[in-house]
């Protein structure tokens, strides 16, 4: 362009005449021409979600966000670059669990190395080694600072989210990545990593180049050890289980002793009562037949005598003795069922 | 007319300069945001181009100028040499170092770095950005190396900021090659695999501590639990049996206290009868009874006896 424009200037100078104007007449209309489509090189357009970064001999001079069409001064006066910074995007890492089967002899290290490298496995501060997968949610924060402050922004995001993870996930024990600690560990990592990612934009002068929304961590006990990891949870139901056991077996025995003690109560009431009303019934008895005896004392006496006699006697086996023959008492048949409850007389 | 026409083209002119310069033509040097841009002037540096603008200098041809104009570029002499002002990711590769304590570990890391001076890089690497990486990933990594040879694991392993004093060392190193590191950090390590092995079979043994532990306490705790059950029923029944006896007592008490009541009123024919009352209860079908005929129940067997009603028996003298 430069060329032609130079050309044109010296013909001006050499045009006389018609032939002259009609000259100036076509390098004026080239030259409209070409200002023209040099302006038109200025004007762009921002669809939704993206922003423009406008530079200014090189140098960076706004950030535009309005969508729709815009102008700025033609290049090389401005230049714009187009960084769409309202898609949310999101990184998985780690999650692979493909393990390849043990015992390639081929460059075996090699394999091993890469094999490592598939999954993510970190060593927790109790030396032992959890599996975890993440998802990390961001966006495209500071437009200029993700176009013109770094070479490769995905890789270096990538791994500076690793390098975040690891670090928080390393001061931790396993039994908090695995349960307890999990939103604190996520919001951790991601003030880690957002203050990495800071550090790295410092000498731009810009914002961090990337607006990280969340990252959703989750652990899990390496296939090797899973079988230990499931027991352990098995041992706390079977915990849980054997106390409740306990508390139901001491229930009943609680409902037991409780019912044996009311038993006893009553029974010991029962006597009690029983006893009384016995008493008050014989001596009741008692006193009416006092009164009866008292009548006639001698014949009561008799009677009462005799009839006890006769009731109990011929149940009794009854051996009647000469006085003077004490001495065959041990030829009785005292032995067998006998008890010699009825004694002697 | 003739003036708008020539502004017109001078300005046409004037454009079509900045517009070459934008390509790196043209008499005119601009320098973008993400770049650095070097001069030479038949191989001699002039003053390298660090900020974004249009290059602007005090000297002419050797003369000190009052004020800052444009540097000329002298077309087909003056070279001008684009570098990259952006950091550079370099991702290291995944190598094992032996670490205090004769353990081994395979870390991988990765490096930031940026050109800081365009002229010494020029100097120091001819063939550009990819021979400065075969450098710095050899620099690199042999600090890494260094830097957690005499770490034990658990302080690799809780110590994020490890790399951190790395990052000067290896600038520090390379500084005469117009390269600055920013960051080394470690993304990942990992165990190599008897290692591995050795912490799984660790990692199984704690597991079961923890499983038996559990399993004893929920025991303990269901002994326990039992044993203050019981403890808790006995006493209950205990103390039933206590009132009981409370109660048994008095029972017994009152009863003695009827009976004395109503046999105190005549202690002889109560013993006459109580007597008997006792010879039904304990005189049954297995007693056997010796009796002499001459006995008060015989009296009227004899038959001098049964003849006259003279005097009846004195009474219960069995």
């Amino acid at each position: 362009m430069a060329k032609k424009g130079g050309k044109k200037d010296a013909a001006t100078e050499a045009g006389r005449g018609a032939t002259g104007r009609i000259v100036n007449y076509l390098v004026l209309f080239a030259s409209i021409a070409v200002l023209g489509a040099w302006a038109w090189q200025g004007v762009y357009n921002l669809k939704p979600g993206e922003a423009a970064v406008i530079l200014r001999f090189g140098a960076f001079d706004r950030i535009q966000l309005t969508e729709g069409l815009a102008f700025h001064l033609p290049p090389p006066l401005e230049s714009h670059h187009v960084v769409n910074t309202g898609q949310e995007r999101s990184e998985s890492f780690g999650a692979r669990q493909t393990r390849t089967t043990e015992g390639t002899p081929a460059d075996a290290e090699e394999a091993e190395i890469s094999r490592k490298i598939e999954r993510d496995a970190i060593q927790t501060a109790d030396n032992n080694i959890v599996n975890v997968s993440y998802e990390l949610q961001y966006k495209v924060g500071d437009a200029y600072a993700f176009r013109f402050s770094m070479a490769d922004p995905a890789a270096i995001l990538h791994d500076a989210t690793e390098a975040a993870m690891r670090s928080v996930v390393g001061k931790r024990t396993i039994d908090a990545v695995l349960s307890q600690d999990r939103s604190a560990i996520q919001s951790e990592a991601q003030e880690v990593l957002e203050g990495l990612l800071l550090s790295y934009v410092q000498e731009v002068g810009h914002e961090s180049a990337f607006k990280v929304g969340r990252i959703n961590l989750k652990g899990q006990a390496p296939d090797e050890v899973r079988e230990a990891f499931a027991d352990v949870v098995s041992a706390g139901q079977d915990e849980k289980r054997s106390s409740l056991e306990a508390t139901g077996d001491a229930r009943e025995i609680m409902q037991v002793a409780q019912s044996e003690a009311a038993e006893l109560r009553e029974q010991a009431a029962a006597f009690k009562r029983s006893k009384i009303i016995e008493a008050k019934g014989e001596a009741t008895r008692f006193e009416a037949l006092l009164v009866e005896y008292r009548l006639a004392p001698e014949v009561t006496r008799q009677r009462l005598y005799l009839e006890t006699m006769e009731e109990i006697l011929p149940g009794v086996e009854k051996m009647v003795v000469e006085p003077n023959t004490v001495n065959m008492l041990p030829m009785l048949p005292l032995g067998g069922q006998r008890s010699p409850v009825g004694g002697t007389r | 007319m003739r003036f708008f026409s020539i502004l017109l083209v001078l300005g046409a002119t004037i454009v079509g300069l900045l517009w070459a310069a934008q390509y790196d033509y043209g008499p005119v040097v601009i320098n973008q945001a993400d770049e650095y841009r070097l001069v030479l002037r038949l191989g001699v540096p002039q003053p390298e181009l660090i900020e974004p603008g249009i290059a602007m200098t005090k000297e002419f041809f050797g003369f000190e100028l009052p004020v800052r104009i444009p540097f000329i570029r002298l077309p087909l002499i003056d070279e001008v040499l684009v570098f990259d002002k952006k950091i550079q990711y370099l991702n290291g590769a995944a190598t094992e170092i032996e670490i205090a304590g004769n353990e081994r570990i395979i870390v991988d890391y990765y490096a930031l770095w940026k050109i800081e001076s365009p002229l010494l890089f020029r100097r120091s690497f001819p063939g550009g950005t990819d021979q400065a990486r075969n450098l710095i990933q050899r620099a690199v990594g042999a600090q890494v190396g260094d830097g957690i040879g005499n770490l034990t694991m658990s302080e690799l392993l809780s110590r994020a900021e490890i790399l951190e004093t790395l990052n000067e060392k290896v600038t520090e190193e390379l500084s005469s090659n117009g390269v600055r590191v920013i960051d080394v950090r470690i993304n990942r390590t990992e165990l190599p695999l008897p290692t591995e092995k050795a912490t799984f079979e660790q990692m199984r043994e704690q597991r079961r501590a923890i499983s038996r532990e559990k399993r004893a306490i929920g025991e303990r705790e269901a002994r326990e639990i039992r044993a203050r059950a019981d403890r808790d029923a006995r006493e209950l029944v205990a103390q039933a049996r206590a009132d009981g006896e409370v109660l048994r007592g008095e029972g017994d008490a009152e009863a003695a206290g009827i009976y004395a009541a109503a046999y105190g009123a005549d202690i002889e024919f109560y013993s006459f009868v109580r007597s008997l009352e006792a010879y039904r209860k304990t005189l049954g079908e297995n007693t056997t009874l010796v009796v002499s005929p001459d006995h008060e129940f015989f009296k009227f067997l004899d038959p001098s006896n049964a003849a006259t009603p003279e005097s009846p028996g004195t009474g219960a003298g069995i």
